[in-house]
């Protein structure tokens, strides 16, 4: 039975579909079966895991995605003259990893997500209930959220057992801390079955300088204030800031195999992904 | 046998007529690839070819230079499916240019 983590910070740019790309690729290295589920219109995850050819490929072939899948049907087309049922299973594409006999599935997503959030009420128990149907089949499920509280966060908040919240170490990208923790406690206080709790905070892009900048290490010490009061952890960790990250996913290649990649840096995430990992309660081996 | 100068060791020989030859159906799909690895708009670096046999082969051993991975990397290409071969060689064929208009089109069009 797998673990479903969903990578939620309500401001954009801190890095999550970045995250959630390279553990992904993490997990797939490791042998484990891993599903990555994009459930943010703007797509960024699949673009980043399929790369632009597979992906423009993928829209035209008009196969299912994820907004298929919590609006719970395929709507009729020149070529289907009803609607028709789809299933989670209809729509993951499988083995799309950078490794021969790669074992990471793609969930992927599409801007119509973005229309169906507005043109109709989401159930947003709908992704928990697909998971359910393939659960059994990984070890890891990554949820890659939009960012902003929507509809769509509490779709992931019902898929998931953990939170993992990336945060760059700057005023504008912390203050979404407090939102997430009234977000959270709402959420649990309406459904007391559940257990989702916050697995740990990511400080990422910080910066390796010879002199302290003042703003980082205040923004830090303001989010170390904000876990203790919540009892969240933060791993120890630290994923440097790298020239190296957008050309990762501007390839689709894991840090680890992207040219030029700092050793430091591959080697940071790697310990990150390590210590996430443990905390979701998964460890080495298959 | 050929000389690898870079890596300064001898290489097997490899020829795209006798593997042509050998995949009459996908021939002119490979010798299109061969042209383009020979032009450097496909697979132009070392670290391309690594991460294309990473994809492709299993256990795939260290490549030393592109000379030395043509043999390698066209065997793969002639044993994969046609449709497969398809799809690699419409990719190289984007070489070098901007997507994101493609790409953006694709999205409008899906959704709209």
């Amino acid at each position: 039975m797998a673990v479903v983590v969903s990578l939620i910070n309500m401001k954009g740019g801190v890095g999550k579909t970045t995250i959630a790309a390279q553990l992904a690729h993490h997990a797939d290295a490791l042998g484990w079966n891993v599903l990555a589920v994009d459930l943010d219109p703007q797509s960024n995850l699949s673009q980043a895991l399929l790369g632009h050819f597979r992906y423009r490929r993928h829209l035209e072939t008009q196969k299912p995605t994820i907004d298929d899948v919590v609006r719970g049907y395929l709507p009729p087309t020149r070529k289907r003259g009803s609607p028709a049922t789809v299933r989670v299973s209809d729509a993951i594409l499988p083995g799309i990893g950078v490794r021969f006999g790669s074992v990471l599935d793609l969930l992927p997503s599409q801007l119509e997500l973005a229309h169906t959030m507005k043109r109709s009420k989401i159930d947003p128990q709908s992704l928990a209930r697909s998971i359910a149907e393939v659960a059994d089949a990984y070890r890891l499920i990554l949820i890659d959220c939009a960012p902003t509280e929507s509809i769509l966060t509490e779709t992931a908040y019902y898929a998931s057992r953990h939170v993992v919240v990336p945060v760059k170490p700057e005023y504008l990208a912390t203050i979404g801390l407090p939102l997430l923790e009234r977000s959270l406690k709402e959420y649990n206080g309406a459904n007391r079955k559940q257990r989702i709790s916050i697995a740990g905070i990511v400080i990422n892009h910080t910066t390796y300088q010879s002199q302290p900048n003042p703003e980082t290490e205040q923004s830090i010490r303001e989010v170390r204030i904000e876990a203790n009061e919540n009892k969240w952890r933060i791993f120890d960790t630290q994923i440097p800031y790298s020239r190296s990250w957008p050309r990762a996913i501007r390839s689709g290649n894991p840090i680890g195999r992207t040219k030029h990649a700092r050793p430091n840096v591959r080697g940071s995430f790697g310990r990150f992904a390590t210590e996430c990992f443990a905390a979701v309660g998964l460890d080495g081996g298959k | 046998m050929t000389h690898d100068r870079r890596a300064g060791r001898r290489t097997t020989a490899f020829s795209i007529e006798e593997i042509s030859e050998r995949f009459p159906a996908k021939a002119d799909l490979l010798r299109e690839l061969h042209e383009r690895f020979q032009q450097r708009t496909f697979l132009p670096a070392r670290t391309d070819i690594d991460a294309f046999l990473y994809r492709y082969v299993a256990n795939p051993a260290k490549v030393r230079s592109r000379a030395a991975a043509e043999k390698p990397v066209f065997e793969t290409l002639a044993a994969m499916e046609h449709q497969s071969l398809e799809h690699i060689c419409a990719e190289a064929r984007l070489f070098g240019k901007s997507q994101l208009e493609v790409v953006s089109d694709a999205i409008l069009k899906r959704t709209g």
